[in-house]
């Protein structure tokens, strides 16, 4: 009899719902999800077991998916710290009605950042691998083949973009863009500068870190260009602007923000 | 024996126990890495350290496993090779006398080594100059200790760590100086075309140092017209040396073309020069005094440090000032120098560079300094590293302060305080290269080249990182360059590889999205096999994903089972295949028209393009 049937049939039916409420008690959905990074498509398993008073991780078990994704990104030792102390948490608090010396999570996270976090414990365990998880629909843009292609390949574009847009000094008192032009008004207790450039209005993020698009029609063919709108973290958002600019032959992303509540950043190419 | 051994023990006392509690000094700031020399390399997995390790493998391995000349190899871009400047040659040139040590314990024992070397020379130049052991052992200690010392380890720049030609080279000068020896002079000048060629940085800071100082110590009454020429012929013979072999090095690095004007229109006309410093590698001015400062990012993490000089350091400092003020204030003057510099080409306060009121950027001294280096060698690009020349003169400084061997607890906790205050943690950073220890089996089989497939589909820096460290491991040769920056120049061989049609059915199974093999690939193992290419290996990222079963069927399916496979890893030897000499001629030609079809369109290895579109396009 699987650990699971042994323990439904001690508990009653309300024992699943249970376990998951001290998973999430045990703080064990959020150290998954920092695991798993601020975005992406994720589908793995974590194997661990319990030695005396700790918590062994023993594998995280992944395959890369057909659209990108698939490992968790944030494995660092810190996270993986957390991930066992929320585990041992775990084991304490079942202690007193289910008990378990080994355990395996299957993680699987969608694009929208939906995660489902499956626990097998015990006799449940064996046979457990990552292909038994399901997969979600479709990927995220940001680890779409065709992009991590397109950033490998505009490396070299890439170098003076990054150093223009360092270069650039951003304490402009305003600024404005109209008809493809942006105007940047640099003033002190003098006298005021205005400086005119050619631009191009890339995108918005978000404070939820969702990354919308504002042009017309997509800028070029690949999917991280035709998705109206994804999540994306601040340094992922910087990069795709940088990107962008890159591949427009542009000379450096403007950004600055558009609206302070809630917090809007809006990007743009901008050539001098 | 035992007798002769005690009375040198006697003689050398000093220099003994100085020269152990440098070593001491240096196990105690790298604990605990002497506990686990060959686990981790010191240096942030952020910085620069896995290119460090791959150029102390590839010195060694090209002398030792391929009995050739390391600077031109065909251990990369293979077939056609490459002319690779030696970034790190005289940690390069000790790892070839060490070919048995582990590659990481190598790495771990030349940083402790070349931290040692810059007490020990520390202690020398502080001894010369306040005439006291306590003094050396002062400067020694500061050095060794100092936040620029732990960050040169940090960022896993290798050339960095010879700090040590600094107080060497001042040393020199400082015997020149007094003594008037023309071998003194020469010692300056052979220091000046050491530390150079060994790095280029620490090189142009003691030729700033000795210039300062010579500057602000050129007086000697009726002697100083023959302590000018002295100055003057040293560093001619160092120029000429230098100059060659530094436009030699922008010109293998193709750091760009200035155009046909003369140096001094170049530095002070706009011939749309780049700025080569990125506001992060600049320093800001409170950031020498503010202890325990927190990095703001993961490049910050680590690129970030070596910049807190501490109060301790500085109060030392402003002793010896105080105490001696005449030996002291030209080394105030290097300080300075160093600082003003370290600030690079604009002011920067906070991440952004500081406007006038016309919104013009404040320029620095840097901004013309680097466009004389550009048009001589190659503009520096982390101005921050200029703060060497203010370590050393604060140690100098600090040398000064006292006789007393009161001194000698104070400047350890001085070091302690550093230690505590700069931004860089302690225990120091390691990093891990990536487990491929299952490639291990390849070693030695044969001299065949390797594929390095993740590499051939998409060469990003974390593909790099992984081919770096799995070259080291099977010791072959590489299709591709997996050094950043230099591998825009040579991708001849990344082209031969993916103008097979072999590589590109094995594209969408390496991608996990299905694929289709065809029935034989004659035409591209003749072609690969030809050329010398003997086995293909396909890595994951750092072993997090098992490989899909798709690839290891399609490669096992063309080559027979694995030689090597381990998490996200495997290594396949390229089936042997016979063919006609007419056969090899006709497939040879068709793959040379296959790769002129790719070098034409092969996107981002070139230099950025032309003009750009209108954004309304």
């Amino acid at each position: 009899m699987s650990w699971l049937t042994t323990q439904v049939n001690t508990h009653g039916d309300g024992f699943e719902a249970r376990l998951i409420d001290t998973l999430q008690q045990a703080g064990v959905y959020d150290a998954v999800f920092n695991i798993c990074g601020p975005f992406g498509v994720r589908r793995f398993v974590v194997r661990f077991e319990s030695k005396g008073h700790t918590i062994d991780i023993t594998e995280i078990e992944t395959l890369p998916l057909q659209y990108g994704g698939g490992a968790p990104q944030a494995t660092t030792p810190q996270n993986m710290k957390t991930l066992k102390h929320t585990l041992k948490t775990l084991k304490h608090k079942m202690s007193g009605w289910a008990t378990w010396e080994q355990g395996v999570l299957g993680v699987v996270r969608n694009c929208d950042n939906e995660m489902q976090v499956i626990p097998f414990f015990d006799s449940d365990v064996e046979g457990i691998s990552v292909e038994h998880l399901p997969t979600p629909p479709q990927g995220h843009p940001l680890e779409d083949r065709a992009y991590l292609h397109l950033k490998a390949s505009v490396q070299a574009q890439l170098e003076p973009v990054f150093m223009n847009t360092n270069a650039i000094s951003h304490d402009w008192k305003e600024w404005e863009i109209d008809e493809n032009i942006l105007t940047l008004v640099y003033e002190d207790d003098i006298e005021s500068t205005v400086e005119r450039k050619r631009c191009q209005v890339l995108a918005t993020l978000d404070q939820d870190g969702v990354w919308a698009w504002q042009v017309s029609e997509p800028l070029f063919s690949e999917e991280v260009f035709c998705w109206e709108y994804f999540l994306c973290d601040w340094d992922s958002a910087v990069e795709l602007g940088m990107v962008c600019v890159a591949r427009l032959n542009g000379t450096w992303l403007f950004y600055s923000l558009v609206s302070t509540d809630p917090q809007v950043t809006l990007f743009v190419a901008v050539w001098d | 024996m035992w007798l002769k051994l005690k009375w040198w023990f006697e003689d050398h006392r000093w220099g003994v126990l100085q020269t152990l509690w440098f070593v001491l000094l240096a196990i105690l700031l790298t604990y605990p890495m002497i506990l686990y020399p060959n686990s981790a390399a010191l240096g942030s997995p952020r910085a620069d350290g896995m290119k460090h390790l791959w150029t102390l493998w590839w010195m060694r391995s090209s002398v030792w496993e391929y009995a050739s000349f390391p600077y031109q190899t065909d251990l990369v871009n293979y077939p056609i090779g490459m002319d690779l400047y030696p970034i790190e040659p005289l940690n390069g040139l000790v790892a070839l006398f060490l070919p048995w040590m582990p590659l990481i314990a190598l790495s771990n024992f030349l940083a402790l080594g070349n931290m040692v070397l810059t007490g020990i020379t520390g202690a020398w130049f502080g001894r010369l100059l306040s005439r006291s052991r306590v003094g050396g052992f002062v400067a020694g200690t500061l050095l060794e200790g100092s936040a620029v010392m732990a960050f040169f380890i940090h960022v896993g720049v290798g050339e960095l760590h010879h700090l040590w030609w600094l107080p060497l080279g001042l040393g020199c000068q400082l015997m020149a100086r007094k003594t008037q020896e023309w071998k003194w002079f020469l010692a300056v000048a052979l220091c000046l075309v050491g530390a150079m060629l060994s790095c280029f940085y620490l090189g142009f800071f003691l030729a700033l140092s000795v210039l300062t100082w010579a500057v602000f110590t050129g007086w000697k009454g009726r002697q100083t017209p023959k302590l000018v020429l002295q100055y003057v012929l040293a560093a001619a013979l160092s120029i000429s040396i230098v100059i060659p072999v530094t436009k030699s090095f922008a010109s293998s690095y193709k750091t760009g073309s200035v155009p046909e004007i003369g140096l001094m229109n170049y530095i002070t006309q706009n011939h749309g020069q780049p700025v080569t410093d990125p506001p992060a590698a600049r320093l800001e001015t409170r950031q020498l005094l503010s202890p325990n400062r927190e990095s703001q990012s993961t490049e910050d993490a680590a690129y970030g440090g070596g910049r807190y000089l501490g109060w301790m350091a500085l109060g030392l400092a402003l002793v010896g000032l105080v105490r001696n003020p005449r030996k002291a204030a030209p080394w105030l003057a290097v300080a300075a120098v160093g600082v003003v510099f370290a600030f690079g080409t604009y002011w920067t306060v906070g991440g952004e560079e500081v406007r006038t009121a016309g919104g013009i950027r404040l320029v620095m001294p840097m901004f013309w300094l680097n466009r004389g280096l550009g048009y001589l060698a190659e503009p520096l690009n982390f101005p921050i590293r200029f703060l060497a020349m203010t370590a050393v003169a604060i140690s100098a400084m600090a040398a000064l302060a006292s006789r007393s061997k009161w001194a000698i607890p104070v400047v350890m906790l001085a070091v302690l305080e550093i230690s505590w205050g700069q931004m860089n943690p302690y225990p120091w950073k390691r990093f891990y290269p990536r487990q491929a220890s299952a490639l291990s089996v390849m070693r030695g089989v044969d001299d065949k080249a390797v594929i390095d497939l993740a590499l051939a589909v998409r060469s990003d820096m974390e593909n790099r990182y992984n081919a770096l460290g799995t070259q080291i491991v099977h010791g072959h040769k590489l299709h591709a360059v997996p050094v950043e920056r230099v591998e825009y120049f040579a991708r001849e061989g990344q082209i031969f590889v993916q103008a097979t049609q072999l590589f590109r059915d094995l594209v969408p199974f390496y991608e996990n999205r299905g694929g289709t093999m065809q029935s034989e690939y004659r035409a591209d193992l003749s072609v690969l096999q030809d050329a010398g290419f003997g086995w293909i290996v396909v890595g994951y990222r750092n072993g997090a994903e098992r490989m899909p079963q798709g690839i290891v069927d399609a490669l096992s399916q063309l080559c027979g089972p694995p030689v090597a496979k381990d998490a996200g890893i495997g290594a396949w030897k390229l089936p042997e295949v016979t063919y006609t000499d007419d056969e090899l001629t006709l497939w040879k030609n068709q793959h040379r028209l296959m790769m002129e079809a790719i070098s034409l369109k092969m996107p981002g290895m070139g230099p950025p393009q032309g003009q750009p579109p209108s954004p309304n396009n």
